[in-house]
């Protein structure tokens, strides 16, 4: 890759299929991949490039593998064909710590069933920066608390909060994890469903902190059903459908009207409000 | 651990206990003390240790509070290589083996325990990644099946052999000698020092296996690392002493209950509540009906089991 980010594992590739842009820097790539569970193919030839600050929504009906297509990043097993890069370097064969600086996933539900208490989980996001974060990390966690608005949650075991209250939790110790140890340039976030359990409030609040983030260079793969959020919020979408190949581009191309009505078996209607926002209604 | 030393069939006096350990006498006593009674105590506290360090590492392994290392199959092959030993052995081996007995059974019940583990590791095993519920299945199936066993060796055992075997199950610190605690040692300590140093890797495991990954965690490599080093110490510590439950369950929950679940505290605080809880049942088991000895797992089963049965009441609330 021509333009080279400042990672010392940076090796130029010798055979790059397609030319390279100038900036900003393609963080992930997908080339060729092909997902599965068990036995049953979901996703066939995905090729796409994230780039720095921006923030891709993959939509689809359920089933369809979005999850899936997230957790092949660290199940190399799910990966029936083609890989995934992150900087130029296959992920196959980067280390889990080196990636794990990198690159942060928030799950749609935590399998989290002991009393931690909440700041201890958000401290866990600050394993993977152990050697270069020797300075206050009591401080850097509850500035990530303070992001999600969990402060006041600090000494209380996760257990003991509703579904909403842990996603924040999951959501600052990503962000801890991400913005630890270099800010937000460079890194990928991976949100999966992160405003499954949230109010509208506290969706909208923390959708607009991910936007912040990402406009100061992070990049962001965020599975969502709330195509109303995704036509808001995303910059590029991933439309994934059980009867078509992937659909890959910027989020107005993609959630077209008669795109998501073929992909989701449904008739959708946009319609525009009067503060110029857009909103989608079914049937 | 004073009280350990100078309770048991013969009595010596605490302060008489400490000054003889101190001045080096020799006599009846101080035999008693460095012989008999010592190595059992150090053996009962690494053994008690062991086993709660282990469980400590076991739960968050698996995520549930009710693991422990006889999941792994560790007790169950345990008793199948005693059984096999004790009945087969004098069959077999005739009288010659007789000199080796405090040697062949508990290398049978360490390969009993060890042979089990492998048979559940390898039924868990799909492409190279070990899934924990599998584990637990395995585990169950391979316990059921080492009891079929065991059970099928009472059946053709004769009085003596039959006594001695299920004494074995009960569990007891009773044969315990330097070269036990030696051997147990050579195992149990690297481990315990292994497991001392994880408290933010096992912390990292609660948080499920994909985030643990994302953390930077090779959770596969982990995962093998327990399973090989639980089976491999406790393996050699159910050789000597039997079967003794309840431990690896019970300290950790003690401690969690009190100080949360973070291995930073959960592993040293239920390393120290597993040892003083095996000192204190095995004394206790020496002396309640002197000089008759209480197997000390069925002593910790008495306590344990009333216990546990709170513990899952607690948990249905």
């Amino acid at each position: 890759m021509a333009a080279s980010a400042p990672s010392p594992l940076e090796k130029p590739l010798a055979q790059e299929p397609r030319p390279v842009q100038s900036q900003p820097l393609i963080t992930l790539a997908a080339r060729g991949l092909g997902i599965q569970a068990g036995s049953r193919r979901l996703i066939s030839d995905l090729s796409f490039e994230l780039r720095g600050g921006e923030l891709l929504s993959i939509v689809g009906p359920n089933g369809v593998g979005k999850s899936s297509l997230l957790r092949s990043l660290t199940q190399a097993r799910s990966i029936a064909a083609g890989q995934w890069t992150l900087e130029g370097i296959p992920l196959r064969q980067m280390a889990p710590a080196t990636m794990a600086r990198k690159v942060a996933y928030m799950p749609q539900h935590s399998e989290l069933n002991f009393p931690l208490a909440v700041s201890e989980v958000v401290a866990l996001g600050l394993w993977p920066h152990r050697g270069y974060l020797e300075q206050h990390p009591q401080h850097w966690v509850h500035h990530c608390l303070g992001l999600t608005e969990m402060t006041w949650a600090a000494n209380i075991p996760y257990t003991q909060l509703s579904g909403g209250e842990r996603q924040r939790v999951q959501l600052a110790r990503a962000l801890a994890q991400v913005l630890a140890a270099g800010g937000p340039q460079g890194r990928l976030l991976l949100l999966d469903e992160p405003t499954a359990s949230l109010d509208p409030k506290h969706s909208l609040h923390i959708l607009k902190l991910i936007q912040s983030f990402c406009q100061q260079g992070l990049s962001c793969i965020w599975v969502v059903h709330d195509l109303n959020l995704a036509l808001r919020f995303a910059t590029h979408s991933l439309l994934l459908s059980p009867h078509q190949p992937p659909c890959y581009g910027t989020a107005e191309e993609v959630l077209s009207v008669k795109r998501l009505s073929q992909a989701f078996e449904c008739e959708f209607s946009l319609h525009t409000f009067g503060n110029n926002q857009k909103g989608l209604i079914t049937g | 651990m004073l009280w350990g030393l100078s309770s048991g069939a013969v009595t010596l006096n605490p302060w008489e206990t400490a000054v003889n350990w101190l001045s080096g006498e020799s006599g009846m006593h101080t035999h008693i003390l460095w012989q008999i009674r010592l190595p059992r105590i150090l053996l009962a506290g690494m053994v008690g240790a062991l086993l709660a360090l282990t469980g400590s590492a076991l739960q968050a392994l698996f995520r549930n509070p009710l693991a422990e290392p006889s999941l792994l199959g560790i007790s169950g092959g345990g008793s199948m290589g005693a059984a096999l030993s004790i009945v087969l052995g004098t069959t077999w081996l005739g009288a010659t083996w007789l000199e080796w007995e405090i040697w062949l059974m508990p290398a049978a019940a360490f390969a009993g325990s060890l042979m089990c583990t492998l048979l559940i590791f390898g039924m868990a095993r799909n492409q190279g990644n070990i899934g924990v519920q599998h584990l637990l299945l395995a585990g169950v199936a391979t316990n059921a099946l080492a009891g079929a066993v065991v059970g099928l060796m009472l059946v053709i055992a004769n009085d003596t052999q039959a006594r001695s075997l299920t004494f074995w199950t009960l569990g007891s610190f009773g044969s315990s000698s330097w070269e036990a605690l030696g051997m147990i040692a050579l195992f149990g300590l690297p481990v315990m020092c292994f497991l001392l140093g994880q408290p933010r890797r096992l912390d990292l495991l609660l948080l499920g296996e994909t985030e643990a990954t994302h953390l930077g965690l090779r959770v596969e490599r982990f995962k093998k690392t327990l399973i090989t080093l639980t089976a491999l110490s406790v393996g050699a510590a159910v050789a000597f002493t039997g079967i003794i439950g309840f431990i690896g369950l019970v300290a950790p929950h003690v401690v969690r209950l009190c100080c949360g679940p973070g291995h930073k505290q959960l592993l040293p605080l239920s390393a120290l509540l597993g040892a003083i809880l095996a000192i204190v049942a095995d004394t206790l088991a020496r002396t309640l009906a002197a000089p008759v000895e209480i197997p000390v797992g069925l002593l910790l089963a008495l306590i344990g089991v009333p216990f546990f049965l709170y513990l899952i009441r607690r948990s249905q609330k």
